[in-house]
């Protein structure tokens, strides 16, 4: 094992240089790499009640949000993901991509088999649905939603996918898991 | 680097005097770069047994729905029926929230007069107040009155309408009145203008942002496709926008054999081929189907005419067979899945990957890693053996040597046709071109 890396019981690999808060509040299936300089932040509801005048958050009681993880994801190098106490919880499912230098910030959900490129930005409550593949660069504003088997362009447009881009998809994500590259 | 796969769609059909001796022939097509495609972008035809390229596909709309709200609406709409509408101002484009308030009279509070809808941008703030609706009706069709009411384009396709509706009776009371010379003559309707005298002054009072209404959302389809040939249905989605799966699909990635070329581990090169040099190329060929195959490789002695250099391919094997998957193992973990991917793909990159490579048969590695070229052909009694061969897949290696063609033409991809003929254990039988794409760099 390369000592660069930290591996955890269900053989998730995360890379030293990386940054990770909160993480009692996230849960991650299995066999997922965090590579080098990513981030991932969840913010802790008490740690920001502390900050708050002498705890008191005036008859409000923060809900603590959580960040769930499906299986054989990567988080290339440099993307960050974060969650704050605005946003109740965010799900990622399994076999996804997020490109390098890409940024989650309180996503609502984003489906199994979605690839997102280098340098994109999805906004506060976006839904991204299965099998979808979202270009380099595209910044996704709040709210928006990408239905399934659907390719983002960096304009937002849609482009509809053929239903074979849900194993293909699946293999992209295991191949760059396993060889580090597409393999095919 | 790729593979390409050929769809016989474009090949012209044969005059029955223009050859006796026909069979045999190689397409004409086969030289059409246009005819060979990725193989995601092919579906696979079962009761024709051939592959369908998007040409040789139709598609119809299965339904209708909102990309927002991904609820589904009946095929006759374009937007969205429910409360999804989009900010009108320039460059935003975000989602408006829509609430209500209901007005009561001034006079006795409990007199319900009307409600006001109210639309909110939450990214650049924007709103928008309706006027009072007394009728009950849905945020959309009064989004709908308004803009018909309020927009020069819209009120003029209203009248373009209009006018086309009454061209339609004019022209069937016409010829009712033909026959009926006893009826009175119908009134023929006059088009409206050209320019209407308003457009004008509303289309600089359309840049206005107090005359901007909320953008209704356009819908999205999702679309059924099938055979051209015997109209059978291949993809079906299924009925929920918001799930990738399918209630029926024949994609090719799923039935027909993946052709991957790979160099032997220890040749450094930067691509596939050197000139004036002979160098090995390992093609693997992945099994997708849930049965095993029997596959002939064969290929064409002239491969001058597809590439602008003088090439000579040299596959020793060309018959082998390849397993399958099992049906019932789980491929969902890694180390599941690392078996099926052939050696001479398998990196250091990962843990599973580096295990997977030292439980390869020694045999196996030393065959993939010759010390000469020509070290890589295996044989047993004379016949020509894969080099390498796992749970779904199978390896056989060519050599290729490039010569430069006529005028130093530097060309840094050499292409190569395969035909492939594939049987399966099932008695399912498939044959299809195939091109090699070798690049001179990359690999």
């Amino acid at each position: 094992m390369n000592s660069e890396w930290l591996e955890t019981a269900s053989h998730n690999r995360i890379h030293k240089s990386c940054m990770v808060q909160g993480s009692s509040f996230i849960a991650i299936q299995g066999d997922t790499i965090i590579d080098r300089n990513c981030t991932v932040i969840v913010e802790d509801a008490e740690d920001e009640d502390a900050k708050t005048t002498n705890g008191e958050t005036g008859g409000r009681i923060r809900r603590q949000p959580e960040l769930k993880v499906g299986k054989q994801c990567f988080f290339k190098e440099g993307c960050s993901v974060n969650l704050s106490l605005n946003s109740p919880e965010m799900v990622i499912g399994s076999w996804c991509i997020i490109g390098n230098n890409s940024v989650l910030r309180d996503c609502a959900a984003i489906g199994s088999r979605v690839i997102i490129g280098k340098d994109c930005r999805i906004d506060a409550d976006c839904t991204i649905c299965d099998c979808c593949i979202i270009e380099d660069g595209a910044h996704l504003p709040s709210q928006f939603v990408v239905p399934s088997l659907t390719k983002v362009s960096k304009n937002l447009e849609f482009t509809s996918l053929d239903p074979c881009y849900r194993r293909l998809n699946e293999e992209t994500v295991k191949n760059e898991l396993l060889l580090g590259k597409m393999a095919w | 680097m790729a593979t390409r796969y050929f769809c016989s769609c474009r090949e012209p059909h044969l005059h029955p005097k223009a050859s006796t001796n026909w069979q045999g022939l190689i397409p004409d097509s086969v030289r059409d770069d246009l005819t060979f495609h990725k193989l995601e972008e092919l579906h696979y035809c079962p009761t024709c047994h051939q592959l369908r390229c998007p040409l040789c596909t139709e598609t119809e709309i299965a339904y209708k729905y909102c990309p927002h709200c991904l609820r589904q609406m009946p095929k006759k709409s374009t937007y969205c029926e429910k409360s999804c509408f989009r900010c009108p101002v320039e460059n935003c484009g975000g989602y408006m929230n829509v609430s209500s308030e209901s007005v009561r009279s001034e006079d006795d509070v409990k007199q319900f007069l009307g409600k006001r809808f109210l639309f909110t941008c939450h990214i650049c703030h924007w709103t928008y107040t309706t006027k009072l609706i007394t009728a009950p009706q849905s945020v959309a069709s009064i989004v709908h009155s308004i803009c018909v009411d309020g927009r020069t384009a819209s009120s003029r396709f209203a009248h373009l309408k209009n006018y086309c509706r009454d061209k339609i009776r004019y022209e069937k009371q016409l010829g009712h009145y033909g026959k009926h010379k006893q009826l009175e003559s119908p009134q023929k309707p006059r088009p409206p203008s050209i320019i209407p005298d308003e457009a004008m002054s509303d289309s600089s009072s359309f840049q206005n942002s107090s005359s901007l209404v909320p953008l209704t959302q356009p819908l999205c389809c999702r679309y059924k496709t099938r055979c051209k040939s015997c109209r059978n249905p291949l993809d079906v989605p299924s009925d929920k926008p918001f799930s990738g799966k399918c209630t029926q699909t024949a994609c090719a990635i799923d039935c027909i054999p993946r052709i991957v070329p790979s160099r032997p581990s220890n040749v450094h090169a930067e691509g596939f081929w050197v000139y004036g040099r002979t160098v090995t190329v390992l093609i693997n060929v992945l099994n997708s189907y849930r049965n095993p195959i029997n596959v002939t490789i064969s290929t064409i002695s002239d491969l001058d005419s597809f590439n602008t250099n003088k090439v000579h391919f040299h596959l020793p094997c060309r018959e082998f067979k390849v397993g399958c998957i099992d049906e019932n193992s789980n491929m969902k973990h890694l180390s599941d899945y690392v078996r099926t991917i052939p050696t001479s793909l398998l990196t250091n990159f990962s843990y599973v990957s580096r295990v997977e490579l030292t439980n390869r048969p020694l045999e196996s590695l030393e065959a993939l890693t010759p010390e000469e070229t020509g070290d890589v052909f295996r044989s047993k009694n004379g016949v020509a053996r894969p080099v390498d061969s796992g749970v779904s897949w199978c390896t056989v290696a060519a050599e290729v040597t490039v010569e430069r063609g006529a005028g130093n033409s530097e060309d840094g991809v050499v292409y190569i046709p395969l035909f492939m003929a594939v049987e399966s254990d099932d008695g399912q039988r498939i044959s299809y071109w195939v091109k090699l794409e070798l690049p001179k760099r990359g690999r």
